[in-house]
């Protein structure tokens, strides 16, 4: 009954175009009236007790650090890097597309941060080399989505605020799954691009490889003292943020100078802005949530999909299902603030290791990013590279494919996350 | 008598297993046996309803009913309480449940209507312990430069920087993984606690400093309390404090408990010598007085005769 | 002078946005610095940040919510005939001033229970944290009721029936006026700088 009433509330209200915080504001509404707990203060402090998070602080601060990225010339340079490395193969400019997805997605916390770079730099030079528009969209939109699984993530940290996991376990965890998918993708490309019979641009010799790398040498500094930062805990996930936007405001300061003084405020203020955006549905998320964990819906379930708590790896395949279909409709963001906590403390009583779920969730809801009808990378990539909607979707699709064999990879073998995760903290 | 048909939301952010949480399971047992099923508490563990902070001004504006904490932290509504964060004075059990429920415990829960909250009954969660990962400590000068997470709480960070230590508040959600990478070196907290939340998994040393005891405040919601009738605001009362004879018990075996399980974990556990006892104590004595000036006199005079510690 | 205090309105929350956000920065990256180099921290500096980062969010969703950019799905309404499309916009803006209004009384009660309770991590009364709440309620109520007055009154065009930025259109359209005038910084002349 609880169940039922909080996805229909949610589903109208969604459907006549509330925002979605919103909506989630008034689910919790009509879930405190089934339950005769009718208060306002319920909402009150549900919404400002989410805001008072220390670890939720590493949002607005990885945007922070992304937006200097971006506007300091730091993305450019490392984009630059990767096409001075793999531009000269065959499909050249498809690798560096994912080679460039891959050191972004170690720089910044989101797909979409990384979609805009990719397709605005990347997607002219490839449409002008005579690739097919949509699948070198597709490519990019499925490089892109990469941003949320390799470690900053934002998704990861509203994941781990919200579950109650580790972040930073979470953050090293990602790492190989999205090195795996990179992998992925460049094999599916390397038969796209046979296809394709585009000319690959001439090699570039040492020194333009040394100049590319020198180059991009302060960006490349960031993923490290990142991923050194927590793996040898010098710092907490938010303190790594503040570091890395510390760095980047530096480094576009006075290394590139790409940025000035006068260019901050609305910076700052676009950052503040975007992730007031999202903390306001995170805190929204906070009041339904909390009433689910007065009705015990995880325990509800728990019971209703009983016989699948015996076997883990055939729970996890369906949980995988539900999400890539919730994906379809659903942003990032608000997928994880409303099946995370609920399915978290059911899986874990069926014996399968949070973190891993955390990083196979991650990645489901980051293909979610590229699947129609609403998907948000698509749109970046579609309104950045000029391309139409259902082309894009088509060009997505063998990248796409690829993306859920890794998914269902993982299913069989958890290990390929945990044993990593394993090397990797400690 | 006349029990009507209530539940209750008995919230706590101590894990299942927890002496405090296995006292909630305790209590609502009783209350719904006594009450013939119509007074019933619903057990919240591991702060799904929320932090502590959020759950009492929930209880206070009457959203929920019950909570359990560190009787210490009503120190946020009455400074009295602080009495009982004050460190290394109180070593015996005995004594502080003579205390509690007698006229100590009565004049700070006395205070609390004026916040919108009752004080039920006190339990216990137990002795706090010291642990880390940097070396074995056995007294004051192995402590020295420790970086220990603390509450925040500034009584307490002074009286870990008085021990030499190098004390950072941090929030418990970020602990375990601050243990495991080592952006602390240690914590402090009860041995049950330790086990409960996994500390000793990323911790090497534990000190049986018992430096901090802790009694836990049973708390009710004001607005849910004047809603009940006689019996039942008697029957209440008399389940939390029966239940605390039961719970303090079990507290007690389960120091000795876990304590012995984190030890078969392979962690390092050392007992501290009566004389390096006393040089902790020695060293927090400022802070005793700095402290113990801001209390109710009459509260103090009573306490520090009952535990026969004297400033001065 | 309406329009110069509006514009002045809107600059200070602005400006209050950008100040919290700098000091979340400064005040995060400084404790790390300081624990690193002289083993000793800022105290109130997780508090105050935490504070700061309250304001941040509740200040910045009003900005947000003025600029209809707070992230729905507009799939379904874009379709409608516009008189369903007035009464859709009537309704959910109905809901949210009574979802605001009950944000507001609960805010309201919390601030006063927390108006003598002192957080410890930052020594101010818990209820300077709820009294950002009841800002944000109280601007963004009045917000939309004056939405909700425009439509009522026939003084809003379809073209203005826009409660959220459709969930792919707000990012999209930003980055694409961002970056589009970018793309000819390519890739090729960085590397031959
Ligand atoms: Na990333
Ligand atoms: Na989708």
């Amino acid at each position: 009954m609880t169940i039922a009433l909080f996805s229909s509330t949610l589903l109208l209200m969604i459907a006549i175009g509330a925002p979605i915080a919103y909506a989630l504001i008034i689910t919790g509404a009509a879930l405190m009236w089934q339950m005769d707990l009718f208060d306002g203060q319920i909402l009150a402090q549900n919404i400002i007790n989410s805001v008072d998070s220390f670890a939720m602080i590493a949002v607005p601060l990885f945007i922070l650090a992304g937006e200097m990225m971006n506007e300091g010339g730091l993305s450019r340079r490392i984009i630059a890097l990767a096409q001075s490395l793999v531009g000269h193969r065959r499909g050249g400019l498809g690798f560096v597309a994912i080679f460039a997805g891959v050191l972004l997605s170690s720089l910044s916390g989101s797909a979409l941060a990384d979609a805009a770079s990719l397709s605005a730099l990347l997607l002219p030079m490839m449409i002008a080399a005579g690739h097919n528009r949509a699948r070198a969209g597709g490519l990019i939109a499925s490089s892109a989505i990469i941003g949320p699984i390799i470690p900053p993530s934002i998704g990861f940290i509203v994941f781990g605020v919200a579950t109650n996991l580790s972040i930073s376990k979470l953050f090293l965890a990602g790492i190989m799954p999205g090195l795996m998918i990179a992998v992925a993708l460049a094999v599916t490309w390397f038969f796209v691009a046979r296809n394709e019979n585009v000319a690959p641009a001439p090699r570039a010799n040492l020194r333009e490889k040394g100049t590319a790398f020198v180059d991009s040498l302060w960006a490349l500094m960031l993923p490290v003292i990142i991923v050194v930062g927590l793996r040898f805990g010098v710092v907490t996930p938010t303190e790594a943020a503040a570091v890395a936007a510390t760095y980047a405001l530096f480094v576009s300061l006075f290394v590139y100078r790409e940025l000035k003084i006068s260019d901050l405020p609305a910076l700052v203020l676009r950052a503040g802005k975007v992730s007031a955006g999202v903390m306001f549905l995170v805190a929204a998320a906070a009041i339904p949530a909390w009433m689910i964990a007065i009705a015990d819906i995880p325990g509800q379930i728990v019971e209703m999909i009983g016989p699948f708590m015996e076997s883990p790896r055939l729970l996890v395949f369906v949980l995988m299902l539900i999400i890539i279909l919730v994906g379809t409709a659903m942003d990032l963001t608000p997928t994880i603030l409303l099946l995370g906590p609920i399915l978290v403390p059911v899986v874990a009583k069926a014996g399968v290791d949070p973190i891993y779920f955390g990083v196979m969730f991650m990645i489901n809801g980051a293909i979610g990013l590229i699947t129609p009808p609403v998907g948000t990378v698509l749109n970046v990539v579609c309104a950045v590279g000029k391309l139409d909607y259902d082309e894009l979707v088509r060009g997505t699709m063998p990248f796409f494919l690829a993306q859920l064999a890794v998914l269902f990879l993982l299913v069989i073998f958890p290990e390929l996350v945990t044993v990593p995760a394993q090397w990797i903290s400690h | 008598q006349e029990y009507n048909s209530r539940m209750i939301k008995f919230a706590a952010t101590g894990q299942e297993g927890t002496p405090p949480v296995l006292g909630m399971h305790i209590f609502a047992k009783k209350l719904a046996e006594r009450s013939g099923n119509k007074l019933k508490a619903k057990v919240f563990a591991n702060g799904v309803l929320g932090g502590d902070v959020q759950v009492l001004s929930s209880l206070q504006g009457g959203v929920i009913e019950m909570m359990v904490w560190n009787a210490g932290n009503m120190i946020s509504q009455e400074k009295d309480f602080g009495i009982l964060d004050l460190p290394f004075i109180y070593q015996d059990v005995g004594v502080m449940d003579r205390l509690l429920d007698g006229d100590v415990g009565k004049k700070l829960t006395d205070k609390l209507p004026a916040h919108n909250v009752i004080g039920l009954a006190f339990w216990e969660q137990g002795f706090r312990l010291l642990s880390n990962n940097r070396r074995e400590v056995k007294g004051l000068k192995d402590m020295s430069g420790l970086k220990i997470r603390v509450q925040q709480n500034p009584l307490l960070v002074d009286m870990w920087s008085a021990l030499g230590t190098n004390p950072t508040p941090m929030g418990i959600s970020e602990l375990y993984s601050a243990l495991e990478t080592g952006a602390v070196d240690g914590q402090e907290t009860t041995a049950p606690f330790m086990l409960g939340s996994k500390y000793y998994e990323v911790q090497k040393y534990i000190t049986v400093t018992r430096h901090n005891y802790n009694p836990q405040i049973v708390l009710i919601g004001k607005p849910f309390w004047d809603k009940l009738n006689k019996d039942e605001q008697a029957l209440i009362i008399d389940v939390a404090r029966e239940t605390a004879i039961e719970q303090r018990k079990i507290s007690r075996d389960a120091q000795t408990v876990a304590l012995d399980k984190i030890r078969a974990a392979g962690n390092v556990v050392s007992d501290v010598s009566p004389a390096e006892m006393e040089n902790m104590k020695q060293a927090v004595k400022p802070v005793i007085a700095k402290y113990a000036q801001t209390f109710d006199p009459d509260i103090t005079t009573t306490v520090f005769d009952a535990v026969g510690f004297k400033l001065d | 002078m309406a329009h110069t205090l509006k514009t002045f309105y809107l600059r200070l929350l602005e400006w209050m946005v950008i100040f919290s956000l700098t000091s979340i920065l400064i005040l995060v990256t400084a404790n790390v610095f300081l624990r690193y180099v002289f083993n000793s921290g800022i105290f109130l500096s997780d508090g105050m940040s935490g504070l700061l980062f309250a304001w941040m969010t509740f200040i910045g969703s009003i900005l947000v919510l003025y600029d209809h950019e707070h992230i729905g799905v507009d799939m379904l309404v874009r379709r409608l005939p516009v008189l369903l499309r007035r009464l859709c916009f009537g309704l959910i803006h109905i809901i949210m001033i009574y979802a605001t209004w009950l944000l507001l009384t609960g805010s309201w009660t919390q601030m006063m229970i927390n108006l003598h309770v002192y957080s410890p991590a930052t020594r101010l009364p818990i209820a300077v944290l709820y009294a950002a709440g009841v800002l944000f309620a109280v601007a963004s109520g009045l917000f939309l009721v004056t939405q909700l007055a425009l439509l009522l009154t026939g003084r809003l065009n379809d073209a203005d029936l826009v409660v959220s930025a459709g969930e792919d259109e707000a990012e999209a359209d930003r980055v694409a006026t961002d970056l589009g005038n970018k793309t000819h910084l390519t890739v090729a002349k960085v590397g031959s700088k």
